[in-house]
């Protein structure tokens, strides 16, 4: 062809400025698939018509980024698209819809072509996501998604870390409810979240702003877990004295002491626990709180309870009281804590939620050989997360649905559990069918300990007077977060029972709100302005049929290796896997 | 001032194609315009990949309905660089005849859906009526209405014999004094078309330079290009002066359409007139090798045909820009600032053709 001319990336923008100068009109682009790379050719016509083209030619790795050129020639947006669409090269910065250079005016009609602008991202061409409407701690999900696809982790982090204090810890555990209605979990295939959470967190750092100027007002922060520490981690950037006060020798609440080191790595927890430190809160461990009085007499002007629930129910049950037969979290607390109780070869936990898989879990790293749970409804009315549960089968775990416990017996050093088969029935109050005992099944079975798991309720303190509800919950304000006492608020689980990390986040925040509002403040979350330019455009139809449609896998230790120890399972995604489950999302949240 | 957003397509009563542009209004003043489209892409150009090289001249004659021949002349022309042959003169001038009676045939079409889109229905029903002459002769030369069919590579599938020459020269004479009569003065100077067009979705000659627009839609706005006059099949026997207009407004581009039309029609008369006598086709003995770039003006604009060989029956790669695909940032250029009620008329007046643009 006539009129080649070869540019590198580098070469690129000023060669086409330079077509621009010449007055040259842009013809088209072409792309050309050449099996490990791309070609994009930019045919350009002179200005005068009879003159051959001038062909602009560049090569593109498969799945790089490509500058869009049409803020210099705007036409070219039509191109640029159909090529992002049949083709994997990212191109940023396309102009997508004319707004910015079309716009005119009653008062301007003459203003035909307005500067250029570079596209950016704005409260008015974005829409909510599902994933994000379904975070109850409030995370700009699309976005730090779309971030992390454009490799650009610490922006991601600084997006994250405008609603939540912990990305390190819910990185982790929590639980993803933004997982489930992402429109690609139809195909079982949802965008892995929490993961890229974590990635973020492990690859990048964050730099926290410094707190505001001491108001002079103190808080009391009763219980360091996750709650506890969100509710710190904002009051002290707000200015506010806090102390939390924990009962247990080590911070960190259910986060220590209910969720294993296999899940949650030790490391992690005290790096964000020591963050809130740095910026100011003092943690007394060993101190339990028996009295809200003494906290005012201290010159304490507001009170925040979030103690949590760690009272494990009793199955009542013949023989309960056994030492053999013990009680989930009290199991999982002195195992974190190094003073495991020797369980034996044979252990059958009873229950069928997160807290019954932890333990089946922590069981087999602690010796058991043959860990047998037993649930009394069927897989799929198991509250425990689907992933959990395939994680425990995984290692060996045996679970026994439809049986329930009738009574224990305790023959020498044997424990025998009499348990009964069940059928499902009509569904009860929780929705979920209920299950009717079958007469006659009872069977017997033989087991050297046994670990009860069946849920936790609060455990406060009858002298801190507060009203309460179902299941011993503390009754607040829906919206405030406040107790039937002045001046003190409460978080976490011990207002809505056992729930979970994110859950403790989200209300906490509510509490911190009101604690500041209380305390004579503007009730604002110290949250820093962000500083990012989102450059990546809507995903089209075509684009998301064409590309590989796999969710990405998380690395894990081999079973020999987990039940070794307490070793973190998950080994975290690689930069390339994140970029790839980055860029998978249909970016619901933007406009066409 | 409280702004609306009003869905234009992608289906309209007076433009049925599936383009779809959100409007911003102000009041009823169009401030912003947002283009949709990919509603109906097929894959042309992918499945271009998968059959022979030859058979590739029917499917992309079947981009579009109303160009037809002229996308398989792109294609055919292209295909003659990479295997080094040239289609024999009188093959030249028959490709010539039939690019002109498509370009004719084409913006009687668009020129009547215009006067539709007004109201202007008898006005439709004539330019409608004079196009039926065309696609007679169409039929009786090619054996279809409108997919002719007969581009080939090295050439041309039919030839017309010296008795359907006189009957075509006859019937077009008779085209000629009806575009004369009845069609070029109202589109002229009738008060409704004049009143509908002038002024209205201006866009600027540095503008449309800009915007890569081609076509009529260039010429309206003085941009003197015209890809005939680089000399492709046998134009450079026949004198091709661009029809310019500088107002840069659905009426220029009305105008550069009809007297466009009438050319036309004298093309294809004086082809038929100078046509040598010879060879139609010549034997194409060896595959597609190396790149190339086609360019031909098709009634709506410049189309641009990259084509890519690699010595075997397949082509590597086929890319083809249509008009219509340049020519829709020009009509996001032109609506701000419009009228709602105008945007129809706007619109039609780049004579959009989302068939090709969904290639």
């Amino acid at each position: 062809m006539e009129h080649e001319v070869f540019v590198t990336k580098d070469e690129f923008i000023p060669a086409i400025q330079g077509m621009l100068t010449e007055r040259a009109r842009l013809g088209t682009i072409s792309c050309l698939d050449l099996v490990d790379e791309f070609e994009l050719i930019y045919h350009f016509e002179p200005q005068e018509a009879p003159e051959p083209l001038t062909h602009l030619r560049a090569r593109v790795a498969k799945g790089d980024t490509w500058p869009s050129i049409t803020s210099i020639y705007p036409s070219a947006s039509l191109a640029e698209l159909e090529i992002r669409d049949h083709f994997d090269i990212e191109i940023t910065g396309i102009t997508l819809d004319f707004r910015g250079r079309f716009l005119r005016s009653k008062e301007s009609p003459e203003a035909a072509l307005l500067k250029p602008t570079p596209y950016e991202l704005t409260a008015a061409t974005r829409h909510p996501a599902r994933c994000g409407e379904a975070c109850p701690a409030g995370i700009d999900i699309p976005r730090y998604v779309r971030l992390i696809g454009e490799d650009r982790p610490a922006d991601a982090l600084a997006v994250i870390k405008q609603s939540l204090p912990f990305p390190g810890i819910l990185g982790r555990v929590c639980f993803a409810p933004c997982e489930a209605p992402c429109r690609q979990a139809k195909q079982e295939e949802p965008i892995a979240v929490r993961m890229l959470k974590r990635f973020a967190y492990d690859n990048t750092t964050y730099e926290e702003e410094v707190a505001a100027e001491p108001t002079g007002k103190r808080v009391a922060i009763i219980g360091s877990g996750p709650a506890g520490l969100t509710a710190a981690y904002y009051l002290v950037k707000m200015g506010h004295e806090v102390a939390i006060l924990e009962a247990l020798p080590e911070a960190g609440g259910m986060m220590r002491v209910g969720i294993p080191a296999y899940r949650l790595p030790r490391k992690v927890l005290d790096e964000e626990i020591d963050l809130v430190k740095q910026l100011g809160a003092k943690i007394q461990t060993s101190t339990e709180v028996s009295s809200l009085e003494t906290l005012f007499e201290n010159g304490y002007h507001a009170i925040l309870v979030a103690t949590g629930a760690h009272r494990g129910m009793k199955m009542g049950l013949e023989g309960e009281d056994h030492h053999r037969v013990l009680e989930c979290i009290d199991f999982l607390r002195s195992v974190s804590f190094g003073k495991g109780p020797q369980l034996g070869n044979r252990v059958a936990v009873i229950g069928g939620g997160n807290a019954a898989i932890d333990a089946a879990r922590t069981a087999l790293r602690t010796g058991a050989a043959d860990v047998t749970m037993l649930y009394r409804r069927t897989r799929a009315e198991m509250p425990a997360s689907a992933s959990e549960i395939e994680e425990a089968i995984t290692e060996g775990v045996n679970i026994d649905f439809l049986v329930a416990p009738r009574r224990i017996m305790i023959e020498n050093d044997t424990v025998i559990l009499e348990s009964v088969r069940m059928k499902l029935g009509a569904p009860d109050a929780s929705g979920r069918p209920r299950p009717e005992p079958i007469e006659g099944s009872e069977f017997q079975l033989e087991v050297d300990a046994i670990i009860a798991a069946i849920g936790q309720s609060p455990d406060v303190p009858q002298d801190f007077a507060l009203e309460t509800g179902s299941k011993n919950t503390v009754i607040v304000d829906a919206e405030t977060m406040a107790t039937s006492r002045e001046g003190v608020f409460a978080a976490g689980d011990v207002i809505t029972g056992p729930a979970s990390v994110v859950e403790a986040v989200r209300s906490a925040k509510q509490a911190t709100i009101s604690i500041d509002r209380y305390l004579g403040g503007e009730g604002v979350l110290p949250v820093p302005e962000l500083d990012i330019k989102d450059l990546t455009s809507r995903q089209t139809f075509i684009e998301r049929w064409a590309r590989d449609n796999q969710r990405v896998v998380m690395p894990t230790l081999t079973i020999d290796d987990r039940l070794r120890g307490f070793d973190e399972v998950e080994l975290g995604l690689t930069e390339e896997m994140a970029v790839a489950e980055g860029k998978r999302c249909w970016r619901c949240d933007l406009e066409e | 001032m409280a702004r609306t957003a009003i869905p234009f397509g992608p289906q309209h009563p007076v433009f049925p194609e599936p383009v779809h542009l959100k409007l911003e209004l102000e009041d009823e003043t169009v401030v912003g315009v947002t283009p949709v489209i990919g509603y109906m892409h097929r894959g042309i150009e992918k499945a271009a990949e998968l059959k022979t090289f030859r058979q590739n001249v029917f499917l992309i004659e079947r981009i579009c309905g109303i160009c037809s021949f002229m996308h398989s002349l792109a294609y055919c022309q292209g295909v003659e660089a990479l295997t080094d042959v040239e289609a024999p003169p009188r093959a030249r001038f028959l490709r010539v005849f039939w690019s002109e009676l498509s370009r004719s045939h084409s913006h009687l079409l668009t020129l009547g859906l215009l006067a539709d889109a007004m109201g202007f229905e008898s006005l439709f029903m004539q330019c409608w009526r004079a196009r039926e002459i065309v696609l007679d002769i169409s039929e009786m030369t090619a054996g279809h209405r409108i997919i002719q069919s007969t581009c080939s590579v090295g050439g041309v599938r039919r030839d017309i014999n010296s008795e359907m020459a006189k009957e075509v020269d006859a019937r077009l004479r008779a085209l000629q004094e009806m575009l004369d009569r009845s069609i070029s003065p109202v589109f002229l100077h009738d008060y409704t078309i004049n009143r509908r067009t002038e002024g209205k979705g201006i866009v600027p000659k540095e503008q449309a330079e800009l915007l890569g627009a081609v076509g009529p839609t260039a010429r309206g706005s003085g941009v003197t290009v015209d890809i005939r006059q680089t000399g492709y099949a046998a134009y450079s026997d026949l004198s091709i002066d661009p029809v310019v207009e500088t107002a840069g407004d659905s009426y220029a581009r009305t105008k550069v359409r009809v007297r466009e039309l009438s050319r036309s029609v004298e093309l294809v008369r004086e082809v038929l007139a100078m046509m040598p006598a010879g060879e139609i086709l010549v034997a194409v003995s060896n595959y597609p090798e190396g790149e190339t770039v086609s360019r031909v003006e098709q009634p709506r604009g410049e189309e641009i045909m990259y084509l890519k060989g690699n010595s075997t029956n397949y082509l590597e790669r086929v890319r083809v820009r249509t008009p219509t695909f340049a020519n829709i940032p020009a009509l996001l250029g032109m609506l701000p600032g419009c009228e709602l009620a105008d945007v129809p008329i706007i619109t039609l007046s780049i004579d959009p053709c989302i068939g090709c643009t969904e290639r």
